[in-house]
């Protein structure tokens, strides 16, 4: 069974994003069921810090055996770091989703557009 | 590549495609990520006369020649996650060879998988590839397209030549199997009725639609341009 942890929030595309101890600053990745659905992670194709998104667009890809998929942004922010770790170990994201694994760091435009996203009973009776 | 993605692109809800064609013209199709250029990019376009593409799904290079290319676009999760849309359109394959005599079987997972740098996509089978007597005889690739799920891969039917110094099909070829040539249009054929009957739902055969041609056409100049397939 895959981990979901509480505390955090999720999406419907599997992604989570984990509070910091910067204000509004959340780490992003995608799930344990997301990493084991997609297999061996080979690559990640992150942003630049300072992109800023709306919700929903594309911010990176992930590439998985021989599977690609755009990564998509969960709320509307700016990007303040990215994981470059990732870029010689992509595998992280398989081995450690929720800690070493996150891909990017963002500073969230609206506090109050959490509110649309999952907890972690929610995203259970997604996968599940 | 344009025509693929826009299947993609199109796809209405309960719709899935299977789209079967071979190239005009010998073409290397490079994977999405891999890294390229130091490899390829000078001996390539020398070679097979600038004839290289990069498709929008993951893997390693398959060089295009004497084969059959098949595309499967169904929606995101119809068949399952990406590993399981893999298997199940592999099993069809799979069958859809033994009906023609080729021992296709599924491989094994022998660790992890390549990296995108480690050679031509038919050096090695990965998980839930398709084998014949321990040669790769086809390679596949995905990629999730918005809501849609694009699988497409290559079946060598005649043995290529070795167009690229070290690039071959790696894999075997169904002549070479079966101690024969098979028509392109048996071969189809044979994928066609398989895909049916393990793929869910009503199949009919169709050109491409209007919309699909339209959209196809506006990607054409993206997947042409030195810029994308040379990205990496």
């Amino acid at each position: 069974m895959s981990e979901i942890p509480a505390g955090l929030f999720y999406t419907e595309e599997h992604e989570y994003l984990k509070p910091t101890d910067d204000q509004d600053v959340f780490l992003v990745g995608i799930t344990d069921y997301a990493q084991g659905e997609l297999g061996d992670v080979v690559f990640l194709e992150l942003p630049e810090v300072g992109e800023e998104f709306e919700k929903q667009d594309v911010f990176g890809t992930i590439e998985a055996v021989k599977a690609v998929s755009d990564l998509y942004v969960p709320v509307a922010g700016e990007i303040v770091a990215i994981n470059s770790v990732l870029d010689d170990d992509p595998a992280i994201v398989n081995t450690d989703p929720y800690g070493e694994g996150w891909m990017i760091r963002l500073k969230v435009r609206e506090p109050s557009s959490l509110e649309d996203l999952l907890d972690h009973e929610a995203y259970r009776a997604l996968v599940d | 590549m344009a025509v693929d993605v826009a299947l993609a692109r199109c796809l209405e809800p309960a719709e899935g495609v299977l789209r079967i064609y071979s190239w005009s013209h010998p073409t290397l199709s490079l994977g999405r990520n891999q890294p390229a250029w130091k490899r390829y990019g000078e001996v390539v376009s020398g070679r097979l006369e600038g004839r290289v593409v990069r498709r929008p799904t993951g893997g390693r290079e398959v060089l295009h020649d004497r084969e059959l290319t098949y595309a499967v676009v169904a929606r995101d999760r119809a068949l399952g996650g990406p590993r399981a849309t893999f298997e199940v359109i592999n099993r069809a394959l799979v069958v859809a060879l033994q009906a023609l005599g080729v021992p296709a079987e599924l491989a094994r997972s022998e660790g992890r998988v390549p990296a995108l740098g480690a050679g031509a996509c038919f050096n090695r089978p990965v998980e839930n590839e398709i084998q014949a007597r321990g040669q790769k005889i086809v390679g596949s690739a995905q990629a999730r397209i918005g809501r849609t799920l694009l699988q497409h891969g290559s079946l060598p039917l005649l043995p290529g030549p070795e167009l690229v110094p070290g690039l071959r099909y790696g894999g075997g070829s169904v002549a070479e199997l079966l101690g024969q040539q098979v028509r392109f249009t048996v071969v189809a054929d044979s994928i066609e009725t398989a895909m049916a009957e393990a793929l869910p739902g009503e199949w009919r055969r169709g050109r491409l639609r209007p919309r699909e041609q339209r959209v196809a056409a506006s990607l054409l100049a993206h997947y042409e341009s030195p810029a994308w397939t040379w990205r990496r």
